[in-house]
C-alpha cells in the first residue's frame, strides 16, 4: 500500500487523514517522555505531521529536541532513522544520552545532521529530499527554523521589498516550505519538529496598512521595543458575530479591553509569541501556513505551585519559588475555529486570540539525575491564560474581583494550612532564597 | 534580487549578459523563491524581459542552486569529535556548575552591572583556554576584542604570576591576539572582516574569542526611533550573532561576550490588570536572572494588591540596624548622628526610605525591610539572548559585616559605617543549553576569581 501516501503527495496538498491513509500501518508514536504532553497529543507525536515548538531562550527548546531524537532512535526497534537540520546553533549532541557503548555506537549510525541555514537552501534541500531514494528520516528536527525565516523576511526588506507586501510574501513562502515539508511527511511517514525562537510583540492583530503609524518606540534605552499607539475611538462591538468593518476594528473585545485597560486606556503589552508570527513581517494571514501544522506548542515558565494569588500569599507566608515549565498546546485545527463562517473573522480568530482558543497546558521540568524531561504532579491549576474580562477588573479591585480572577478557588490542604499558621508567627520569614 | 544573500558565490552576479534582468528583477520585486517556483512565461512577463533571457538565467541558478544542495547541503552522520567542547574557567567549582566549563561552538554570555568582575572572569578565560588539554585547557589561544579601553594586561599578568599551574604550562600573554574598536563601525569590521581573517590563518589553533563588550558601541549608536528601525536593530543583533555563530562552528571557537545591563523600573499601574502567563513581562524575570520574590512581586504588582509579603526580608540590614539601635542605646546621649546606616550602604536603592538613626532609635522598627528589587536586565533584548547558549549573571551583594555577625558592634569606634557591610560577589547560570541554572559565591583575589565553596 505504500503507493498511497504517494499519491497523495501527487494529488498535492491533502489534510486531515483520508480513510485509506489510516488503514496503511503507523509508525510506533514518537513519545516525548512527558507523560502527560504525550497524552494530549494523542499518544505522542504523529507521523504525517509537522509540529512547532517554540519558548524564550533557556527554556530548554533544544534539549528537548535532543530528548525526542533520543526516543526516535529507540522506538521501531531501532530502526528510524532521525535527521537533525541545524541551522546556526551547532547541535549540542554530547547531550544524547549514552546508556551503553555499543548502544550509542548503533544509534550514531541512524543519526544525521546537515547546516542549512537559508530559506532557499531548507526549500532546494526538501524538494530534492522527496525525489531521493535513500533511508527515509522518520523524524526531522529543524533547531532554530523560525530564525532562517526572519532572516528570509530581512533580506527581502533590505532588497527593497514593499512593506505592504512582505507580510503575504511571508505567508506564500512559509505556504510553500511547508507543501514541500508536507508532502515528505506523508510520503515517508514522517514527523518534522520545528524549534523555534519567541519574540515579544504588542501587536495585536491591526489592520496591515496603518502598522506603523500605530506603534512607538518604547523610551527604555535599549531601542528595540515598540509600543502601540493605537487610539481607541472605535468602539463598536465587534464580539465574533458582528463581523464588521476589518480594517482598524481591533480582534475582539476581550483582547482590546486588556490593551486598553478597559477604558480607553492605553497600556503597552507585550506578549511573546512564535518568531515564525512575531517577525517583521507581522500581519493577519498567518492562519494561511499554520493549518499546515499539526500542532503548536509553547514552552513558559511559571512557578509550581499556584502561590499566585497574593492574598493567598500573605496569608500563609509561605516561600514557594519552585518553578516549573509549562507546555502550551495550541491546535490551529481548533473546532471552535472551524464553525466560523466568514473566512477571514476565522483568520483574526486563529492569528492572535489563540490564547482564547481551547488549548491544553502540561506541567513539566527537567529532572536533573536523569536527564530527562518529565511531567510533573499535573493537578489541574487555574491558569491565566485567556484575556481578563472587564468586569472582573476594576480599577481598586477588592477580594471578591481578585477570586473572580482565579477561575477556582485555591485549596490548602490541612498540613500546610498548619504550617502557614505557625509561618504567621515568626515575624521575619527566612527561606531558601538568599543573597 | 536576493540572489547574493541567497547564494553569494553565485557566477550570474557577475555575467553581465544578465545585468539587465537582474535589475529588472529588483525593480519588480522578484525573488530567487519565485525563480523556483515560477515558470518562465510567468517570470518573462512579471520581469518583463525576454522569455529566452529569463529561461536561460533560471536554468543557470536552478543547477547551482542543486549543485548547492549537492555538494554542500548533504546529510551525513554525526562524526564524533564534531561535539561542542568545553575548557576550564580556571576554578573547578565554576566548572561544576557550567555542565564542565566554557563550551566551543556556541556563545557564551555573561552580563552585569559595573565591577561586578565581567571583565576579570573574562581575562581569566583568555589564560586558562591556553591550558593542555589534561588539564581541563585546550591548548588554544585567544582573540580579546575590547570596546572600552585597551585590555588591562597588568591585571592578566597579575593572575598569571599569582597561579603556577598556568606559568609551568605555558600560558602566556603572547597567546592573546588583543584588539579594540572605538566605535560600532570599526566593531562591524573586526567582527566580520578581521575577525575570519585572522581565524582562517591560525589554522585551529585559537579556541577562543572573547568581546568585551557586545553591547556598549550598539547601544550608543543604533538608533531607534520609528517600528522600521526597531525592526533594523533587532536584525542587527541577529546578524552579528549568526555570524559568530558561524565563526565559532567553522573554526570550533567559544565565543564568550561581556553584557552590560539597562534599567527596566517598575512601572506605575494605573489601570490594575493581571498578567498572563505569555506576556513578556511575565516571563523577562526567568530569562535575565531576577531572584525569586523579584520575578512574583513584579508579576503582581500590575494588580495593585499589597504584595510586599513576596518580598524577602533584608535581614542583614535589620540586623544591623538592631545592633546599631543597641549600640546607640548604649552611647546616649550621643549627638545627633550624622548619617544613617543607610544612607553609607554602597549601591542603596532599598524599598524603605531612609530614616533618622536618632529617631529611630525611639521606635521599634515598624516596617520591615525588604530585600531590594531587581529591575536590571541585560541589554540587546531577546534578539541576542535567543543565539546565546549559556547565560551567566556576576552580581554583587551586601551582607552584614563579620563584626556584625558575632554581635560586637560595641567595639565599632570609627566613623565608618561601611564597615557593618560585606561584599558577597554571585555569580548564577541564568540558562544553559549544557546545565541546569544554579549559582555560586565567589571572591576577586590576586589569583582571578575564585568560588567559595
Amino acid at each position: 500500500m505504500s503507493w498511497i501516501p504517494h499519491l497523495v503527495a501527487e494529488l498535492g496538498m491533502s489534510f486531515g487523514i483520508s480513510l485509506s491513509q489510516l488503514i496503511v500501518d503507523n509508525p510506533e508514536p514518537l513519545l516525548s517522555g512527558i507523560s502527560e504532553l504525550d497524552e494530549s497529543l494523542n499518544v505522542g507525536f504523529q507521523s504525517r505531521s509537522i509540529y512547532e515548538i517554540y519558548g524564550p531562550p533557556g527554556i530548554g527548546k533544544t534539549k528537548f529536541g535532543i530528548q525526542l531524537v533520543n526516543n526516535g532512535l529507540s522506538r521501531n526497534s531501532g530502526q528510524d532513522h532521525v535527521l537533525w537540520i541545524e541551522t546556526h546553533r551547532c547541535i549540542p549532541w554530547n547531550l544524547v544520552k549514552n546508556e551503553e557503548e555499543e548502544e550509542e555506537e548503533d544509534k550514531i549510525k541512524r543519526f544525521s545532521k546537515v547546516r542549512l541555514n537559508k530559506f532557499t537552501q531548507l526549500l532546494i534541500f526538501f524538494q530534492n529530499l522527496l525525489k531521493e531514494e535513500r533511508d527515509p528520516y522518520q523524524l526531522i528536527i529543524i533547531d532554530g527554523f523560525s530564525q532562517t525565516i526572519c532572516d528570509h523576511i530581512q533580506i527581502l526588506r533590505n532588497r527593497g521589498m514593499d512593506e505592504k507586501q512582505i507580510h503575504n510574501v511571508k505567508c506564500n513562502h512559509l505556504i510553500l516550505l511547508f507543501t514541500w515539508m508536507t508532502k515528505y511527511t506523508h510520503s515517508k511517514r514522517s514527523t518534522i519538529i520545528l524549534l523555534d525562537d519567541c519574540m515579544n510583540t504588542s501587536y495585536q492583530q491591526l489592520d496591515l496598512h496603518s502598522f506603523e503609524d500605530d506603534f512607538e518606540m518604547v523610551d527604555d534605552g535599549s531601542n528595540f521595543f515598540v509600543r502601540s499607539t493605537m487610539s481607541n475611538n472605535n468602539n463598536n462591538n465587534n464580539n465574533g458575530s458582528t463581523a464588521t468593518s476589518f480594517s482598524s476594528s481591533p480582534p475582539s473585545a476581550s483582547s482590546r479591553d486588556r490593551a486598553f485597560g478597559g477604558r480607553g486606556r492605553r497600556r503597552n503589552i507585550q506578549v511573546l509569541k512564535s518568531a515564525l508570527v512575531a517577525n517583521s513581517a507581522m500581519g493577519a494571514k498567518d492562519f494561511k501556513w499554520e493549518i499546515f501544522l499539526k500542532c503548536r506548542i509553547g514552552f513558559f515558565w511559571n512557578w509550581k505551585e499556584e502561590t499566585l494569588r497574593a492574598d493567598n500569599f500573605s496569608k500563609t507566608h509561605r516561600r514557594q519559588f519552585d518553578r516549573c515549565r509549562l507546555a502550551i498546546v495550541f491546535d490551529p485545527h481548533d473546532e471552535r475555529a472551524k464553525t466560523l463562517s466568514d473566512s477571514r473573522e476565522r483568520g483574526r480568530k486563529r492569528g492572535i486570540d489563540q490564547v482564547d482558543m481551547q488549548n491544553k497546558i502540561i506541567k513539566f521540568d527537567y529532572n536533573t539525575e536523569e536527564g530527562v524531561f518529565e511531567s510533573v504532579n499535573n493537578a489541574s491549576v487555574p491558569l491565566l491564560l485567556s484575556f481578563k474580562r472587564p468586569s472582573a477588573m476594576t480599577s481598586t479591585p477588592t477580594m471578591e474581583s481578585t477570586s473572580q480572577c482565579s477561575s477556582t478557588v485555591q485549596h490548602i490542604p490541612d498540613d500546610q494550612a498548619t504550617t502557614a499558621m505557625e509561618w504567621e508567627m515568626d515575624e521575619i520569614v527566612h527561606d531558601s532564597e538568599e543573597e | 534580487m536576493d540572489l547574493y544573500d541567497e547564494l553569494p558565490q553565485s557566477e550570474l552576479l557577475y555575467d553581465p549578459a544578465f545585468t539587465l534582468l537582474l535589475e529588472s528583477c529588483e525593480q519588480h520585486q522578484l525573488s530567487v523563491v519565485d525563480f523556483i517556483t515560477l515558470n518562465a512565461r510567468e517570470l518573462s512577463r512579471i520581469s518583463q524581459r525576454s522569455i529566452t533571457d529569463v529561461y536561460k538565467f533560471q536554468q543557470l541558478l536552478l543547477r547551482e542552486l542543486h549543485l548547492q544542495y549537492v555538494n554542500e547541503n548533504q546529510p551525513h552522520l554525526l562524526e564524533r569529535g564534531s561535539e561542542p567542547k568545553h575548557f576550564t574557567t580556571g576554578d573547578l567549582a565554576i566548572d561544576d556548575i557550567l555542565g564542565g566549563g566554557i563550551f566551543t561552538k556556541n556563545i557564551t554570555e555573561i552580563f552585569g552591572e559595573s565591577s561586578t568582575g565581567k571583565s576579570q572572569f573574562l581575562m581569566q578565560l583568555s589564560l586558562s583556554v591556553q591550558l593542555p588539554l589534561k588539564m581541563g585547557g585546550l591548548g588554544g589561544k585567544c582573540v580579546y576584542i575590547t570596546t572600552e579601553g585597551d585590555l588591562p594586561t597588568q591585571r592578566i599578568e597579575g593572575i598569571l604570576s599569582s597561579r603556577s599551574e598556568f606559568t609551568e604550562s605555558g600560558v602566556s600573554q603572547d597567546n592573546i591576539f588583543t584588539v579594540s574598536c572605538n566605535d560600532l563601525e570599526s566593531q562591524e569590521h573586526i567582527l566580520n572582516v578581521q575577525l575570519p581573517v585572522l581565524l582562517e590563518r591560525n589554522n585551529s589553533a585559537i579556541k577562543l574569542v572573547i568581546i568585551d563588550s557586545i553591547s556598549h558601541h550598539m547601544r550608543v549608536e543604533l538608533q531607534g526611533g520609528s517600528v522600521k528601525e526597531a525592526q533594523n536593530n533587532r536584525s542587527y543583533v541577529d546578524q552579528t550573532a549568526e555570524r559568530l555563530l558561524d565563526l565559532a562552528n567553522k573554526f570550533s571557537v567559544a565565543i564568550v561576550v561581556a553584557n552590560q545591563v539597562g534599567d527596566k523600573p517598575l512601572q506605575e499601574v494605573i489601570n490594575p490588570y493581571q498578567q498572563s502567563i505569555l506576556d513578556y513581562e511575565y516571563q523577562l524575570g526567568w530569562l535575565v536572572g531576577w531572584k525569586d520574590s523579584s520575578i512574583m512581586y513584579r508579576q503582581k504588582q500590575s494588580e495593585l494588591i499589597n504584595n510586599d509579603d513576596i518580598l524577602s526580608d533584608d535581614e542583614d540590614s535589620i540586623l544591623i540596624e538592631s545592633q546599631f539601635q543597641k549600640f546607640l542605646e548604649s552611647r546616649e546621649p550621643a549627638q545627633p548622628n550624622q548619617g544613617t546606616t543607610e544612607s553609607n550602604k554602597p549601591s542603596n536603592t532599598s524599598v524603605n526610605s531612609n530614616q533618622n538613626a536618632k529617631s529611630r532609635s525611639t521606635l521599634t522598627i515598624q516596617k520591615i525591610r525588604k530585600r531590594n528589587i531587581d529591575q536590571r536586565i541585560p541589554n540587546l533584548g531577546l534578539s541576542w539572548a535567543n543565539h546565546v547558549s549559556t547565560r551567566i549573571l556576576l552580581k554583587k551583594t551586601y551582607k552584614a559585616s563579620p563584626l556584625i555577625q558575632r554581635g560586637e558592634i560595641k567595639f565599632y569606634e570609627g566613623s565608618d559605617v561601611a564597615k557593618f557591610w560585606k561584599v558577597k560577589r554571585i555569580l548564577k547560570v541564568v540558562f544553559s543549553t549544557f546545565c541546569s541554572s544554579d549559582e555560586i559565591t565567589f571572591e576577586i583575589i590576586k589569583r582571578g576569581i575564585e568560588a567559595i565553596t
